[in-house]
């Protein structure tokens, strides 16, 4: 790799000012699973490294309804953590990630950041409505994760801000998420397209409250199909609900051909992958009732 | 500009002065002279790197070495010095599991990390823990069954 | 006290304990004191010519002591082959995406580096011939204009982008299709894979005045590489010295000297040692994966399920230059045939030139491409009569003392054994679940003979070391196969047996560790060495005990009379008591090649397949129909191989050919654009199969002993990737009735497939 400048800050306020200082220069270290890739193939070429890894606050886990979750904790850490039901589907994708070896390394902040068309936790995250923490030397904002994203490695962190913390909040009883991932082998690979779906059911078990579609490696970054999430209220989810829901998330996809599949796969995928999620993720909301 | 780092490789604590881009692969290969450490792809897909880390397997080849401090880092020179997955590497040699033997490094230690968390893992669990090594020699039959015969008291399924 | 009986043990091998401690060093780890590195610059066009080269600037950058272009060699110089094509470095012209046009050596890798970025090359791009059948086409533009004038071997039917036409006739197959109650004819494809073993090539030379130059090198074939090194160096073979290290994967990739004369040439100008690396990026750029293939195959079948005709072409997709091409087409002509009665037989075999990188030896060269076609072709004949493919084959294949296609005679048939046992293994005849589908791929492969030599030795302190002329890749061949096979016939236990690769300069001239031959020659000349050396032992123990050699027994790292065991005398005693001090025994193995009708075959460097091995594999896999994601469930393979030495090494290589034949079936791609650019060059997007991608494999030993190789032995190693895409994909057709002619067989392709049938046909037009 070619020579940079390696920096420790030890808080916010200073990793902020570095990062400010050396502008374009710059880029932060957390997992580095993405990074030092990049850097390897001349894609980036950093002058200057600056580590989070030095900064306390970042790896705190709080899980009592929501989740407070500090951008640093790794993958495996956030996977290893996730108990409750409700929120298996990001348990899931947190698995799905790369290998055991990576998961060990990349952070939950770093996947957002790298803002990947295909980045494995952000479409559960999506889903359970998650916002930013994001912290400068000057202030500090939250910002929902769906707007944040705004084009393929591209996102709306301004200069000189760390992303800290992601919140989710508590997600209404009887609910019950489920993450897909459909890859070119059974694993360690970037997804040819992954969903993630969130239903959460009335006191009966049987009609649909509320829905929430994440798709990724589809359009430019993941997104939610509000189109077929809206499809889906207050209905009891039987197959053809399912299957008109399934092609109208098809129809929201902007799948492009890349080395990974065709544009016509992708968008034949989404429409099975959407299928099965809310499935799985219903059942999973009926499970949470405590019987069925 | 040179950085001074300190690791703890097997036990031992090494001071060094590195340049800031070196990964931990390197150091350990060409600074600590351990070479059972392998390298080939330099992106995280063959595992063949694959150290513990603070008790965890990671790709060495994406860990930069000053990220690599203040954690106990073991390697298979360190596996093999410890004795306590002795059996694990006696089922790799028994077993078959290793043919050209320049994934088993790897195999071992995130084999080992698996063991350690978990002595008796079912079938999907092994699968999960060693999916991120590639193999080109074996057809993974063998090292599975290998893993399976390290477990103290798990009848192979 | 019996003998040690090592034959047929799961003993441990040599150098299992190394590799498990992380202590076996491979070529990789390998060092030499004040070693430069060398690295190479290679071409970004697939076409091209060479305009100027200026070094001058890399030159002058400090820390750089060694730039190497074509102007710094002989004029003309090209390397040995079976057609002498190829330049060490471009010259004037580059023919494929990746070829080596520079080379420099420096003290660190990164200046290394950055002297390839400041070397300035122009390039005038032309546009470059990507597919073969446009390649032969009557005045298609030369890959090499100067074909005609240059050197190839006797025999061999080339003509412009055609470096080798291979055909095989048998009988009249149009007077057959005449006959036939059913033609079949289908075209069928695949795509290049590659070996990626998982240690990098890498060769470390030092080339210094006064002293023998030496190549240390992770090679196959020590002596190719020799006799590629002395080329350049303009000296005689013996006086190079080429030194294997430990080797971690080759299948066959490291057969080749891509590094080698590179590297002693910039040893000898730097004056140091030079070690030359191949990065991951460029062994897939430009390394010598499997040849594509596209084969028209057509057949003749009677109702009865005989097949009376076998018409195939083969158009195999050579790269820039012949390289192995024309010996791996001829090999593609025997698998194409296939091991059935079928009486006529004409088959052609195309190798091709066109600007891609030389594709080579890949574990069974020609084989899967061929077994793809013949055995998915097959399947589709049984489906057209109606007829259970196991059936078909049944009856049409070769048994004991038969003739094949080629006028061989086949013995130590071990064929329908392995049919059965591999298709019961997977209980086909159990009917269908839904989604669900069994396929099956059959065929046989070679035992590639030619010399190998071995030296036994009793050394002065009563150890026996068994020396050997080629290095252990990974199978277990020579660390296990060979050990074994010498132990027993010294009568000793396998640890006190050591077995020692010796450099090229000990003489022990070898073929090399390739082509299933290893356990079989290489075993066979250190039996004869062991069994010699057995005799001199014999021979000095019975003076020394005064007893009739014929009556003394050896084992336990002693001599001893049979028949009064106290009489004795310990190996170390009995070395330290030789007159002749170190005791030896040298011995060559040079079996005889099969024969064969030699006028039914033309251009064929490789005409037979000597004590061939038989195989059959079974697979069962499910279908998802929504993803097209194939999962494996249960995979049969059987291999008759003759007698097995070590059962654990045996289904070691069945089970690791399988995984790569799988890869091959489903997601393993060496991919070009429609320019000839290579575009998937690191292991994030050629997807090697992992260990959640396969089911546990049922590795089955057949035994059918050959007059070959020690206690019967036949070749093994390349088999097993022969079989898994037919058996697959024709698994793939019985699970959704879609029938996949190219591989891979991704999920994309047959979930697209899928959804185009369940579409309504468009209305007709009136």
């Amino acid at each position: 790799m070619k020579p940079f400048e390696f920096h420790e800050p030890t808080s916010v306020e200073e990793a902020s000012d570095l990062l400010l200082r050396h502008g374009k220069a710059a880029v932060p270290l957390a997992g580095g699973t993405a990074l030092l890739i990049d850097i390897r193939h001349g894609e980036i070429q950093p002058g200057h490294v600056i580590s989070l890894w030095t900064i306390p606050g970042l790896r705190d886990l709080r899980s009592n309804g929501s989740l407070h979750i500090g951008a640093l904790l790794t993958v495996t850490e956030l996977g290893e953590a996730l108990l409750a039901p409700a929120v298996e589907g990001l348990r899931e994708s947190a698995r799905s990630l790369g290998s055991w070896q990576i998961q060990n390394l990349a952070t939950v902040g770093g996947n957002i950041c790298k803002a990947s068309p295909g980045a494995d936790l952000v479409p559960p995250l999506l889903c359970l409505d998650a916002d930013l923490e994001l912290q400068s030397s000057t202030k500090r904002r939250e910002v929902p994760l769906d707007g944040f994203l705004v084009g393929p490695d591209q996102t709306a962190i301004a200069p000189g801000e760390v992303l800290t913390h992601i919140h989710v909040p508590p997600p209404p009883p009887r609910t019950g998420t489920a993450f897909l991932k459909l890859m070119r082998r059974q694993a360690l690979d970037c997804s040819i397209v992954s969903v993630c779906a969130r239903i959460s059911l009335d006191t009966d078990g049987t009609t649909c409250t509320e829905a929430r579609i994440g798709l990724a490696a589809v359009a430019p970054n993941p997104f939610r199909a509000k189109r077929a999430e809206a499809a889906l209220l207050g209905t009891r989810l039987d197959g053809e609900t399912l299957r008109h829901v399934a092609a109208l998330a098809r129809s929201e996809a902007r799948p492009i051909s890349d080395v990974r599949a065709s544009a016509e796969y992708r968008s034949l995928i989404v429409a099975a992958l959407v299928e099965r999620a809310i499935r799985l993720a219903a059942e999973r909301a009926r499970g949470a009732t405590g019987g069925k | 500009m040179p950085i001074t780092i300190s690791l703890d490789v097997n036990g031992k604590t090494h001071v060094l002065d590195i340049q800031p881009q070196e990964t931990l692969l390197q150091v350990l290969r060409e600074r600590l002279g351990l070479m059972g450490t392998k390298a080939n792809c330099e992106e995280g897909e063959c595992g063949a790197c694959t150290v513990l880390f603070d008790n965890k397997p990671v790709n060495s080849c994406l860990l930069l070495a000053v990220r690599a401090q203040g954690s106990p880092i073991v390697t298979i020179e360190g596996l093999t010095e410890d004795g306590r997955h002795a059996a694990l590497q006696a089922a790799f040699v028994q077993e078959g599991a290793i043919q050209c033997g320049y994934c088993t490094p790897g195999f071992l230690l995130s084999s080992a990390a698996l063991l350690d968390r978990n002595p008796a893992p079912t079938q999907d669990e092994i699968i999960f823990a060693l999916s991120g090594n590639i193999c080109r020699c074996t057809g993974y039959t063998k090292i599975v069954r290998a893993v399976k015969k390290a477990t103290p008291g798990v009848v192979s399924e | 006290m019996t003998n040690a009986k090592t034959i047929g043990q799961r003993t441990p091998r040599q150098d299992a304990g190394a590799k498990a401690a992380g202590r076996f060093v491979y070529g990789m780890d390998f060092q030499l004191p004040g070693q430069l590195y060398g690295a190479i610059l290679r071409s970004p066009h697939p076409h091209a010519l060479i305009r100027s080269i200026d070094t001058r600037r890399a030159q002058s950058l400090e820390g750089v002591e060694s730039v190497l272009t074509a102007k710094e060699l002989p004029a003309g110089l090209l390397m040995p082959g079976v057609v002498c094509d190829q330049p060490l470095l471009a010259s004037d012209r580059v023919r494929y995406h990746g070829e080596p046009v520079a080379a420099v050596a420096a003290r660190t890798p990164a200046v290394a580096e950055q002297a390839l970025q400041l070397i300035t090359i122009e390039y005038q791009p032309l546009p470059a011939l990507v597919d073969p059948e446009e390649a032969m086409a009557p005045g298609a533009p030369l890959v090499h204009e100067g074909w005609e004038a240059y050197q190839a071997e006797q025999g061999l039917v080339r003509e412009r982008n055609i470096c080798c036409h291979a055909t095989l006739r048998a009988g009249n197959v149009e007077a057959a299709f005449a006959q036939a109650d059913a033609v079949v004819e289908e075209t069928y494809s695949t795509e290049s894979v590659h070996q990626s073993h998982l240690e990098p090539r890498v060769a470390t030379a030092q080339v210094l005045p006064g002293q023998v130059p030496t190549v240390y090198t992770n090679t196959q074939l020590p002596y190719w590489i020799r006799t590629n090194v002395a080329h350049v160096l303009g000296v005689p073979e013996e006086t190079v010295r080429i030194v294997t290290t430990g080797i971690g994967g080759a299948f066959g990739s490291k057969l080749y000297p891509q590094i080698e004369p590179l590297a002693a040439l910039l040893s000898q100008r730097a004056r140091k040692p030079v070690r030359l690396l191949v990065p991951l990026s460029d062994e897939l750029l430009a390394g010598l994966p499997r040849h594509p293939t596209k084969t028209r195959v057509k057949s003749g079948v009677m109702r009865d399920g005989t097949l009376v005709a076998l018409q195939a072409t083969m158009v195999m997709d050579g790269g820039a230059y012949a390289g192995s091409t024309p010996e791996i087409a001829s090999v593609a002509v025997l698998c194409l045939a296939g091991p059935y009665h079928t009486p006529n037989v004409a088959i052609d075999v195309f190798g091709v030139l066109t600007h891609k990188t030389n594709f080579g030896a890949y574990r069974g060269p020609g084989g899967p491409q061929s077994v793809f076609a013949l055995e998915t072709h097959l399947d589709e004949v049984a489906s057209r009569i109606g007829m259970d493919p196991l059936e078909l084959r049944l009856r049409n294949l070769l048994d004991e003392g038969d003739l094949a296609p080629n006028g061989q005679i086949v013995t130590a048939v071990g064929l329908r054994e392995a049919v059965e046992r591999a298709t019961r293994a997977i209980d086909w005849h159990e009917p269908a679940r839904p989604n669900h589908g069994k396929g099956l791929s059959l065929g046989w492969w070679t035992t590639t003979l030619q010399l190998s030599s071995s030296e036994a030795l009793l050394d002065e302190n009563g150890k026996v070391f068994v020396r050997v002329g080629t290095q252990e890749i990974g199978t277990g061949a020579i660390m296990g196969g060979v050990r074994q096979i010498a132990a027993e016939a010294l009568g000793l236990d396998v640890d006190d047996v050591m077995v020692e690769v010796q450099d090229t300069l000990s003489g022990l001239w070898d073929w090399g560790s390739q082509g299933s031959r290893t356990v079989s020659n290489v075993g066979r000349a250190a039996q004869l060495a062991c069994q010699e050396l057995r005799l001199k032992i014999l021979t000095l123990a019975e003076q020394m005990l005064e007893t009739n050699r014929d009556l003394l027994e050896m084992a336990e790292g002693c001599v001893f009379a049979k028949e009064s065991p106290r009489d004795r005398i310990s190996l170390k005693e009995l070395a330290q008591r030789s007159p002749e001090g170190v005791l030896r025994s040298r011995a060559e193995s040079r079996p005889e090649p099969a024969t064969y009708d030699k006028t039914r075959l033309t251009s064929c460097l490789y005409p037979a397949f000597h004590h061939p091995s038989f195989h059959c594999h079974a697979a069962e896999v499910e279908v998802d129909p929504g993803t097209g994601e194939v999962r494996v469930l249960r995979y049969a393979a059987a291999h008759d191989i003759g007698h097995a030495i070590n059962p654990t090494l045996i289904e070691g290589q069945i089970e690791g050919g399988v995984m790569q034949g799988i890869g091959m079936a489903l997601m393993e791609e060496v991919l070009y654009d429609s320019k000839g650019f290579r575009t998937n060059t690191n292991w994030t997007d050629y997807k090697l199969p992992t260990i959640a991608d396969l089911p546990e494999i049922e590795a089955i030993i057949v035994e059918h002993p050959s007059t070959l190789g020690p206690h019967g032995s036949k070749g093994l190693g390349e088999s097993p990737v022969l079989h898994p895409p037919a058996a697959i994909a024709n698994a793939i057709a019985a699970a959704t009735g879609e029938r996949f002619r190219s591989l891979p067989v991704t999920a994309e392709k047959i979930a697209l497939a899928l959804d185009k049938a369940a579409k309504p046909a468009p209305p007709q037009r009136r």
